[in-house]
């Protein structure tokens, strides 16, 4: 077991473009670290870099302490999942998993004991004898997991691993791969783009966008306390609604559009740092979660919308409103809704999304009305597109 | 009105069908007339092999009238076709296997090289293969000549093997790129594999079919080849089958009929290993071109 450091780790290609800005990051031994960010944010070339597979430009790699900027990939003791799963199409399944084994020149009986007992956990022990053509996409799956735990590495490193599944099969390799790290206690590093994947599997959550590590913290605080608007609009689903709004003279309403929305002193008090936007634009954060209808006897806030679209998803409504507010449109918000290119294209102009409960009566057509959880709001810089927030823990400050 | 109005289909059907037929039968003589050329030769080659020589001459291109088979004994004989055999069996099994042993480690290495370098490589060895072997072959016997060196079937192997390594190279690359994916190289290089143990665990056990491939073709390439081995053979002891086959022409006057009798004998154990392996040469040039 091993811990890994990355230290300003850095990648410019020749061409002059920077795929990963200096990045640091420590995952500490058992750690389950999972880099998420949309295609093209440098998570896999960062993964790649840390396997030894692409040249480090700058920075230090740790691995254990030690240097290993230029130790050679197979000399890491880092095992390897890929998205295509990369299984020898020759080889039986006994063949693909016992092949780190019979490079380093095992003992055959202690291969067949270990490919036994690697087969046993994954549930492949009918299959040893089988060629990777003749698996399903889990299977095959599990084979190339089988095929990296059986030297117990120090590290294991995952590239979108459950992207080739279908959905329902997913869910359940999440929660294997999950138990499989629990169990082996290995620090792993997984490459996802898919923001439930980071959110349920991971320790802790590394946010990437074009190279630059935005955010690194535990998945509970990514959601609650985004750093910026980037990463408040990248995770959760359905997407942060992000509205441009101006902040009253003595800071107890927020106007978005022409709604007033009355802050009370609870907000002031756990976001201090919204004393100096007084009578300035800020930009407001709120999550379709966090928007239900209003029970009876609400006296909060509430956001009146015109309902223009409902979706039923059994437990609870969607509901795609609009409001005469602007939207939030910064590169920052763009980046992050190239990732869900159909969304995004819903929620154009003022529009935005509400989860109510099923039976809500709420009609596409009609004007409807939202409790706002004021204690829930998110305030963002409109220049920096900074959280305006104390408990907001960005990376790079420290 | 009505009857007439039924003939009238009745004779447009019937119309319809005979074109149908006529057109079937048409184009079954169009490939048949097309089979021609390919075929005539054959046909040629065994009635003479299997007529008398008066049968011959009275009658050339009829069917062989009695049928005999002593062509085929003095032409082995007269030309020591198993010597001959024997021979070419060397030449183009070493061939063969030097196509094989050549091509593989350089497609391997265009597979898995991202220079800029490997264009040229490849660049440079399709001109190669482009070059008419009438070209380089008198240049070549001269300098194998200088280092005593002709008259070698070892050496006309090699030869054989170099000729056909552009080949090899092309067809194996193609294959090992499309075949073994930079993430299997990747996922062998993570584990703790050398390139070499890349190349000999992973690309050779896949390229299997390839290979065998590449080898037939370059063995078959070398036994039907004449210019070559009429260039650095001399001694009649070192002939290879083809070039014996030759030898009618020239030492005994004109035997057509033994010359076709050589021909047959020279070519059926290429027949044999098309008959046997056609399945997997055919997989072999084609795997790696679909999904």
């Amino acid at each position: 077991m091993a811990s890994v450091s990355l230290e300003g780790l850095s990648k410019v290609y020749p061409n002059g473009f920077r795929a990963v800005d200096s990045v640091d990051l420590q995952v500490a031994e058992g750690e389950f670290m999972v880099l998420v960010g949309p295609s093209g944010c440098g998570k896999t070339t960062l993964l790649r870099m840390i396997a030894g597979l692409e040249d480090i430009t700058s920075g230090t790699l740790r691995i254990d302490g030690q240097v290993a900027n230029d130790v050679p990939a197979g000399s890491r003791d880092m095992a390897m999942v890929f998205q295509s799963y990369a299984l020898f199409p020759h080889m039986t399944v006994a063949g693909n998993i016992a092949f780190p084994l019979t490079l380093r020149h095992t003992p055959k009986k202690e291969i067949e004991r270990r490919v036994a007992e690697t087969a046993k956990i994954l549930g492949l022990s009918e299959w040893l004898s089988r060629k990777p053509g003749q698996l399903s996409g889990g299977q095959r799956q599990r084979v190339a997991m089988g095929r990296a735990i059986v030297r117990k590495p120090t590290v294991f490193l995952m590239d979108e691993p459950l992207s080739n599944l279908d959905a329902k099969l997913r869910v359940q390799m999440r929660a294997e791969v999950s138990r499989l790290q629990r169990r082996l206690g290995v620090a792993t590093i997984y490459v996802t783009h898919d923001q439930t994947e980071a959110l349920t599997m991971g320790h802790r959550v590394a946010v990437l966008r074009s190279g630059v590590l935005q955010q690194c913290d535990i998945p509970q605080s990514i959601y609650d306390n985004p750093a910026n608007l980037f990463v408040a609009a990248f995770i959760g689903s359905p997407e942060m609604n992000l509205y441009e709004a101006v902040l009253a003279e003595d800071g107890v309403s927020v106007k978005l559009g022409s709604q007033e929305i009355a802050l009370p002193a609870t907000v002031a008090a756990t976001n201090p740092g919204l004393v100096s936007y007084a009578s300035r634009p800020v930009i407001v954060g709120l999550r379709p979660e966090h928007l239900p209808a209003p029970g009876v006897g609400w006296s909060g806030p509430v956001l009146k919308g015109e309902v223009s679209l409902t979706e039923r998803l059994g437990s609870q409504l969607l509901v795609y409103f609009s409001i005469d507010a602007v939207r939030a449109s910064s590169e920052e918000v763009r980046a992050a809704a190239d990732e869900d290119l159909d969304e995004s294209e819903v929620t154009s102009a003022g529009e935005g999304i509400a989860l109510v409960d099923a039976r809500a009566p709420v009609r596409a057509g009609e004007r409807a009305s939202f409790a706002v959880d004021t204690d829930r709001m998110h305030f963002f810089d409109p220049d920096t597109g900074l959280a305006i927030s104390p408990s907001a823990r960005l990376i790079a400050a420290h | 009105m009505t009857s007439a109005a039924v003939r009238l289909r009745g004779s447009a059907a019937g119309r319809q069908g005979i074109g149908r037929r006529g057109r079937l039968v048409l184009r079954n003589l169009a490939a048949l007339g097309l089979c021609i050329p390919f075929v005539y030769p054959f046909y040629f080659l065994i009635i003479s092999a299997l007529k008398t020589s008066q049968n011959y001459a009275n009658n050339r291109l009829g069917l062989p009238h009695p049928v005999v088979f002593s062509q085929f004994n003095s032409a082995w004989r007269s030309a020591s076709l198993g010597q001959a055999l024997l021979n070419s069996a060397i030449a183009a099994g070493i061939g063969a296997v030097v196509t094989v042993v050549l091509s593989a480690p350089a497609a391997d290495w265009c597979a898995r090289s991202k220079s800029r370098t490997k264009s040229v490589v490849l660049g440079t060895v399709a001109c190669m293969w482009m070059i008419p072997t009438i070209i380089w072959v008198i240049p070549m016997f001269v300098e194998l000549s200088r280092a005593h060196l002709t008259d070698n079937l070892l050496v006309l192997g090699f030869i054989y093997g170099v000729t056909n390594t552009p080949l090899g190279v092309y067809l194996l690359y193609a294959y090992l790129a499309d075949a073994v994916s930079p993430d299997i190289r990747e996922a062998a290089i993570v584990a703790g594999a050398k390139p070499r143990h890349v190349f000999i665990r992973i690309c050779l056990p896949i390229a299997v079919p390839v290979l065998s491939t590449i080898a037939a073709l370059a063995f078959v390439w070398a036994w039907g080849d004449v210019l070559i081995a009429a260039v650095l053979l001399q001694s009649q002891s070192k002939w290879t089958v083809t070039l014996a086959a030759t030898s009618f022409v020239s030492r005994y006057g004109i035997s057509i009929q033994q010359e076709a009798a050589a021909a047959i004998i020279s070519m059926l154990p290429m027949i044999v290993i098309f008959a046997i392996g056609q399945r997997g040469i055919i997989k072999g040039l084609t795997v790696g071109s679909g999904r």
